[in-house]
């Protein structure tokens, strides 16, 4: 029996050195702006519509161990800001965001892909086995304009996507 | 021994999957830009009331013509927001009364200054206008003004430069009233 497991062992062994590396293999996951946010204009007391469309991307050589949802989020970090001294803000709240899985949020949302900010937009809603991509288009809208001076107000919208 | 062997075997494969459970995140950034149009209105709100030269005399009385303007200007236009007047022409009698009462003898009391004749001087870009006052849009608060300001217009009339008095009519004629974010 001892020798069996003995040599058992190196055939786990061997197993292991053959498959650890694969399993460890470096994993990717990317995203990108594909179709900027060009720049929304607010006449009234709300924005119109402008949209925005990021691309994840996964893979790497141990893709096919990728297992998990795909979730995109967004946030801003900070009120959006005028110029010259101007003391009038766009606060996060005021930006909307509207997608397919979501509907219409407003950027301040309850949190998503583990940040305590932001708004989760979409889901792949299915694990995920081997390299692929996904697309998610969004649009935004500022709310509640019809008070701020006018001026040109600019922010950084923060995407991040993460496995589960 | 299967029993071992199996335990065995999922213990290497628990050490070695570990890794691909872990989270993978990445991160991106994108500018997002809001312009809020500027804008200005401006309106009468009290028409000019009749003015009267009395008997023995060659200046009307004064009375007010009430605009209200409002704004909400970008930074470049910091330089003041302007509330002028002119006139379209001459004042016209009725009937075959060929009299006129020309632009400059139509005079606007600036809020601060003497009065002025119409008919000279380029106030608000416009041939001809007078300034009656103006707003200070220097800072970011001056350049939004969304209530607006009321502001009353001094006008009368003063044939005293003119050479010849006028036949006893009623004379009519337009004011242009303008506000100016240069």
């Amino acid at each position: 029996m001892l020798a069996t497991l003995h040599i058992d062992w190196w055939m786990v062994l061997v197993a292991f050195l053959l498959v650890a590396p694969l399993l460890h293999a470096q994993r990717n996951l990317t995203v990108s702006v594909t179709s900027p946010l060009a720049t929304l204009t607010a006449a009234g007391n709300s924005s119109d519509l402008q949209s925005m469309t990021v691309t994840s991307t996964w893979g790497g050589s141990g893709g096919f161990f990728n297992f998990g949802n795909v979730a995109t989020c967004v946030s801003i970090s900070s009120p959006l800001t005028g110029t010259n001294g101007n003391p009038d803000t766009i606060p996060q709240a005021n930006i909307m965001v509207t997608a397919t899985t979501i509907g219409t949020a407003s950027i301040a949302g309850p949190g998503g892909c583990g940040s305590p900010i932001g708004l989760q937009v979409d889901t792949t809603g299915e694990w995920f086995l081997f390299a692929g991509s996904r697309t998610v288009t969004m649009q935004f809208q500022a709310i509640n304009t019809g008070n701020l001076a006018a001026d040109t107000y600019t922010g950084t919208i923060n995407i991040l996507v993460a496995t589960d | 021994m299967k029993f071992t062997k199996v335990a065995v075997l999922l213990a290497v494969f628990a050490l070695a999957t570990v890794p691909m459970f872990g989270q993978l995140t990445a991160t991106g950034t994108s500018q997002i830009k809001v312009v809020r149009t500027e804008w200005i209105s401006f309106s009468v709100t009290t028409a000019l009331p009749t003015l009267t030269i009395p008997a023995n005399s060659l200046t009307s009385n004064s009375d007010n013509v009430v605009v209200q303007t409002a704004w909400n200007l970008g930074p470049s236009h910091s330089t003041g927001v302007q509330v002028c007047v002119s006139a379209a022409g001459a004042l016209a009698g009725t009937g075959s009364n060929t009299d006129t009462i020309p632009v400059n003898e139509i005079f606007v009391t600036p809020k601060t200054g003497s009065p002025t004749a119409l008919g000279s001087g380029t106030a608000c870009g416009v041939a001809g206008a007078v300034a009656y006052t103006s707003y200070d849009t220097t800072t970011a608060a001056g350049r939004k003004n969304p209530t607006g300001t009321s502001e009353n217009i001094p006008v009368y009339v003063d044939l005293g430069s003119y050479a010849n008095d006028v036949a006893v009519d009623t004379y009519t004629g337009t004011l242009n009233l303008v506000a100016y974010a240069n």
